[in-house]
């Protein structure tokens, strides 16, 4: 029994080296004017943190925690109903149409932004239809395409907690006098929090940190914290600054995953 | 009446989660390359996706780590799982801590890391640290469904198979691995999945020209290159997914009707 | 008979906790042992030694006259009856009972013959391809037997294996285990809190509290001549009192004077005494007893249970006579039905 625990060693070595290491060295980079490509001497500097104050990056943050806290509400509203029609279904399909909110996973992510944007634009394949958009660059497309790509994520927490919940609990609750929204309020809801925080955190920090479908759905014009990373890493070599906004955006997600186990007392939070 | 609304509810989860998805397959049947117009019926691109080598490779490159990373993600995930099983409760806390940081850590974050340490390794990036890369996010994942399974288990399963006589590593295979076999395929499709679509830590992992199918799709974004074939490949896997999803569930309930009488 | 195990001076902690406390004690051949204590007494973590699922920090465990300690759970002529019975949720009945054979490498004819044996000895043949998680518990439990002795052990090893059925299945599984112990004629090692249960199948009864054996003796030994107070009132419900030894077979307490058959006690020596409620005889007041006030009565089925109160003190009393509350009664105890106690260390002190 006991020495079953030792196949857990391994993983801490390569958890060590491909997590605790890297941050450490995004630690390190960002108080320094380190190469990290061609190390030779090196000085600690505060100069990453004037980076923080450029416009492009107060702004991608703003917009960072906008669209995200707008998709995160929206896909709470649309997936929780969802969510609770799949744990009280007793069609024998059930799982069927469960996993096919799994499937479009399947489908690759950047082809279901490339078919939003081509939509998007005031010519589409939708205009023999006698439908045209013209959303390119504005908050309504980055939503939409936000929703539909983390929808999901909302949904499936969310079932997995209602689906395991005893269902007598809400007979209970109205054998004791309740009505359907105060048995909703004061037994469902409070027993399907966990999932509900899952389900937040996992529609929450993707969509904060996209920076694919920002690009192509605004058209360059509307740029996430994900975009200013990415273009501080790829393109203008700017590693120092990259490095101290992501361990930046670490802390911030650390701390959100944190302030909501709190309200998990059940610790069922993606354990 | 209340059914209703949840049902409205539903029907607008799956419209907007399947739309994007019907227009690819509405424009793997366009005659247009550029999509912004229906020109005609094609099944062209179906054919295209064998002509285009650079495609047909990324098509290839997709399924061959993804098939490698599941395979060993699951062997290995599935070990570590009943090890963390068993560790003191705290230590098992820390672990799934340590577990959990890759999970919640941005896509972009996890690319730029894994980037910078295999920077200071000396191996060349490719295919190696690509699926390098597709392992180290597959794990946790395994993890994270094996380990309820294991808790629910009879804790003495192990003790018993010792008890009658097998080896610990044939208590390991022979009894432990069964009992939890439907988690570990649950596991194994997961990684899996996060494997065929990723594009983000692709994109900071990969070098050398190594492209999987999100590679290929980003860098010939608005490109003459861009081939609408890729939306045939994309048509073709969700279809045979969703064909088999069908399959297996008509199966299942014809199981259980079975099991019933 | 000859000693099958033999268990000298074993202690074993966990977590800087002392769980087992230099523990001795050695099991027959053909005998029915039962370790009977409280939960976290240390009984379970004895079996755990024995099966070789946990080691000792000191003292010696002999099987059949060798060391077990470097033999490992897999090459010991030992089987256990887990609790909850663990059995393999992915195989059916009979792949369950035949998991030892098979990873012995036995000729699947042999198989197919012995697991045969084995139901039949738990009844339960006609059952080989149902699913272990379609069974009833106590059908369960007769596979985990059947699945431990098929592999002919010399000890079988029973980690409270009745705990989880209802009181009727327990009694009927009780006198079966007794049964086929004696018609395998191997030894069982039994744990469990449940007093009754012990007293009911045991050759030899373990008494065990805090990791320390109480009490080691026949069922009617430990239930009549409790060694000490814990055993006293672990082992059915027992009136205590405090008591003065003025002499060899002569105790005093409750303010009178009694005629008893303990000796070798120091003059004057405090002591607990045990008297059992059913061998209190309650009479009219009369001079020369106990006397003391009916409390409450509660009906309990074949008897009355009493409260007396004499003085502060309670007596329970088990009689087939009604009392009324109230009324004012004398208690008869006879010599034999008194059982005078060394006060234990703790209280000395």
């Amino acid at each position: 029994m006991k020495s079953l625990n030792k196949l857990s060693y391994p993983y801490i070595v390569w958890m060590t080296i491909l997590v605790v290491l890297p941050m450490i060295l995004i630690l390190v980079l960002s108080f320094t004017n380190i190469d990290i490509f061609n190390i030779g001497s090196f000085n600690f500097t505060f100069d990453s943190f004037e980076y923080l104050k450029r416009p492009e990056v107060i702004e991608a943050s703003k917009n960072s925690i906008r669209l995200s806290f707008f998709t995160t509400v929206i896909c709470l509203f649309i997936g929780y109903p969802v969510a609770y029609y799949f744990a009280n279904t007793k069609s024998k399909n059930k799982q069927l149409y469960i996993a096919l909110i799994i499937v479009p996973v399947w489908s690759n992510m950047l082809l279901r932004i490339i078919a939003w944007e081509k939509l998007f634009y005031p010519n589409s394949i939708l205009n023999m239809f006698g439908i045209s958009f013209d959303l390119i660059g504005t908050d309504t497309a980055i939503l939409i395409g936000m929703v539909s790509m983390y929808l999901p994520f909302m949904i499936l927490p969310i079932y997995s907690v209602l689906d395991k919940m005893d269902k007598s609990l809400i007979e209970a609750s109205r054998d004791l006098g309740a009505n359907t929204l105060n048995t909703f309020l004061r037994v469902v809801l409070p027993l399907s929090l966990s999932g509900v925080l899952s389900g937040v955190l996992m529609t929450l920090l993707p969509s904060m940190t996209a920076f694919a479908l920002p690009e192509r759905l605004s058209g360059g014009k509307t740029l996430l914290i994900g975009n200013i990373i990415e273009d501080y890493f790829m393109k203008t070599g700017n590693i120092n600054a990259g490095s101290l906004i992501s361990i930046i955006l670490m802390f911030v997600i650390t701390f959100l995953f944190i302030g909501l186990l709190r309200f998990d007392k059940e610790g069922d939070t993606l354990l | 009446m209340k059914n209703n609304i949840l049902k409205v509810f539903t029907g607008l989860a799956y419209s907007i989660i399947y739309f994007p998805i019907l227009v690819i397959g509405l424009l793997s049947f366009n005659k247009s390359v550029k999509g912004y117009s229906f020109t005609g019926f094609t099944f062209n691109w179906y054919v295209e996706i064998f002509r285009d080598d650079r495609l047909l490779e990324a098509i290839t490159n997709t399924l061959l780590i993804a098939f490698l990373s599941t395979i060993i993600a699951t062997i290995i995930g599935t070990f570590t799982a009943i090890g963390i099983n068993n560790l003191s409760k705290s230590s098992k806390f820390k672990m799934m801590i340590i577990n959990n940081l890759p999970i919640i850590n941005p896509d972009i974050v996890t690319g730029i890391s894994l980037m910078l340490v295999l920077s200071l390794l000396p191996i060349s990036f490719g295919m190696n640290t690509m699926l390098l890369a597709h392992i180290f996010f597959s794990i946790p994942f395994v993890i994270l469904t094996v380990l309820p399974k294991l808790k629910r288990l009879d804790k003495n399963l192990y003790d018993a198979a010792l008890d009658l006589g097998c080896t610990r590593l044939q208590a390991i295979y022979k009894v432990i691995i069964p009992a939890i076999k439907s988690s570990i395929i649950a596991g194994a499709l997961i990684a899996f999945t996060m494997s065929i679509d990723d594009f983000v830590i692709s994109y900071f992992t990969t070098g050398n020209g190594f492209q999987n199918v999100s590679l290929w799709i980003y860098s010939r974004l608005g490109r003459r290159s861009f081939n609408p074939a890729v939306y045939s490949y994309n048509t073709l896997i969700v279809f045979i997914t969703i064909t088999g999803l069908i399959v297996f569930n008509k199966v299942n309930n014809k199981r259980s009707l079975k099991e019933i009488k | 008979m000859s000693k099958i195990v033999e268990i000298n001076n074993i202690s074993k902690s966990f977590d800087e906790s002392l769980v087992l406390d230099n523990i001795n004690l050695y099991i027959n051949q053909n005998e029915f042992v039962t370790l009977l204590g409280p939960s976290g007494c240390g009984k379970t973590t004895l079996l755990r030694l024995i099966g070789g699922f946990e080691s000792q920090d000191s003292g010696q465990i002999l099987f059949d006259g060798f060391p077990l300690k470097d033999m490992p759970a897999h090459k010991r002529e030992i089987n256990t009856v887990f609790q909850n019975y663990a059995l393999f949720p992915n195989m059916n009945v009979y792949d369950n009972v035949a998991f030892g054979l098979k990873i012995k490498k036995m000729n699947s004819e042999d198989i197919k013959i012995e697991v045969n044996k084995a139901l039949k000895l738990v009844k339960l043949v006609g059952y080989e391809k149902r699913r272990v998680d379609q069974l009833s518990g106590g059908q369960q439990q007769r596979i985990a037997i059947a699945r431990a002795i098929v592999n002919k052990p010399k000890l079988l090893l029973l980690d409270e294996p009745l705990g989880a059925l209802d009181l009727k299945l327990r009694q009927d599984m009780q006198y079966e285990l007794k049964e086929m112990q004696k018609a395998l004629g191997i030894s069982f090692l039994f744990v469990t809190h449940d007093q009754e249960e012990a007293l009911t199948m045991s050759d030899t009864v373990v008494v065990m509290n805090e990791g320390v054996i109480q009490q080691i003796g026949s069922p009617e030994d430990i239930y009549n001549e409790p060694k000490n107070k814990f055993t006293a009132r672990f082992i059915g419900e027992s009136n205590i009192v405090d008591g003065v030894m003025l002499k060899d077979l002569k105790v005093s307490f409750g303010g009178f004077e009694f005629k008893c058959v303990d000796k070798g006690f120091k003059s004057n020596e405090l002591v607990d005494v045990v008297v059992r409620p059913e061998d209190i005889v309650l009479s009219k007041e009369e001079v020369g007893k106990i006397t003391g006030v009916v409390d409450d009565i509660t009906f309990k089925g074949v008897h009355f249970e009493i409260i007396v109160m004499v003085e502060d003190k309670e007596y329970i009393i088990h009689s087939t006579q009604r009392q009324t509350i109230g009324s004012i009664v004398s208690l008869g105890i006879g010599p034999n039905d008194i059982h005078v106690m060394r006060k234990s260390l703790e209280e000395s002190k």
